[in-house]
């Protein structure tokens, strides 16, 4: 099974918000300027600043600065480290359904 | 209810009675856990915080916890530790319901992680569809 360590806690924690996850849903399909993820969220700035601030310190997305423009990239490493423990865990339970399903004695 | 979480759910040919028994007795689980390492040690003592251990100490596995809840044949909850070469992981939680389906019974579990969330949950698609939407556009992103 896949070991447990903070950065699962903080990109856990971090994806329990609806908001949160429309980001990381956008960024999928590319960079986007904080603007645009408030114009998607419909929220002010200072509010989405601290969702990005959250996803950052999540190591979920990576922010740089160009001129006056701030974008934000989505960190895939981030969300395998999710996938992998949910990805585990399936194939566990998977394999313990098969067994049960052979070996229970109904008699 | 966190996103992340594993749900898994599969009809058995079997009563609630039956896989109450396979889940909560050290002989029931004997017969299917890892019935491939016959020497797995099976530690059940099946009461509201009471604990459990299975252990494959040959291969350098097993598990831990302790009941949370338990309304048989309905319903089991209970902690999960998994042990592997000695090193413990966190605790997690798994919960296991039985319900009839048609002439057998079919098992909902979810398992979910040792994370907790202070901001306030809504209804969305499972943890696992997002990760792996999120994986997928990030892999046509990139090619």
């Amino acid at each position: 099974m896949v070991k447990y360590d903070d950065g699962l806690d903080g990109a856990a924690t971090a994806l329990a918000h609806r908001g949160r996850r429309q980001i990381i849903s956008r960024l999928g399909a590319g960079s986007a300027t904080s603007s645009e993820l408030a114009e998607l969220l419909d929220i002010g700035l200072p509010a989405l600043h601290k969702h990005l601030d959250l996803l950052r310190r999540a190591s979920l997305i990576e922010s740089s600065k160009t001129g006056r423009t701030v974008s934000h990239v989505l960190r895939p490493a981030g969300l395998d480290q999710l996938a992998d423990w949910l990805l585990t865990r399936k194939s566990f339970w998977s394999n313990q359904f098969d067994a049960l399903a052979d070996h229970l004695e109904t008699s | 209810m966190n996103p992340i979480q594993l749900t898994m759910t599969r009809t058995f040919n079997a009563t609630a009675e039956q896989l109450w028994r396979a889940w909560t007795t050290e002989d029931g689980l004997a017969t299917w856990w890892w019935h491939t390492w016959p020497d797995t040690r099976y530690q059940v003592d099946a009461t509201v915080g009471g604990s459990y251990r299975i252990d494959a100490a040959d291969h350098g596995i097993g598990v831990r916890g302790v009941f949370l809840e338990l309304t048989p044949p309905q319903r089991l909850v209970f902690s999960w530790i998994w042990i592997e070469d000695g090193a413990e992981g966190e605790s997690e939680r798994v919960a296991v319901t039985f319900t009839p389906d048609g002439d057998g019974t079919r098992i909902d579990l979810l398992h979910t992680g040792p994370w907790t969330s202070a901001e306030p949950v809504d209804a969305y698609r499972q943890g696992w569809d997002f990760v792996l939407d999120a994986l997928e556009h990030t892999t046509d992103s990139v090619m």
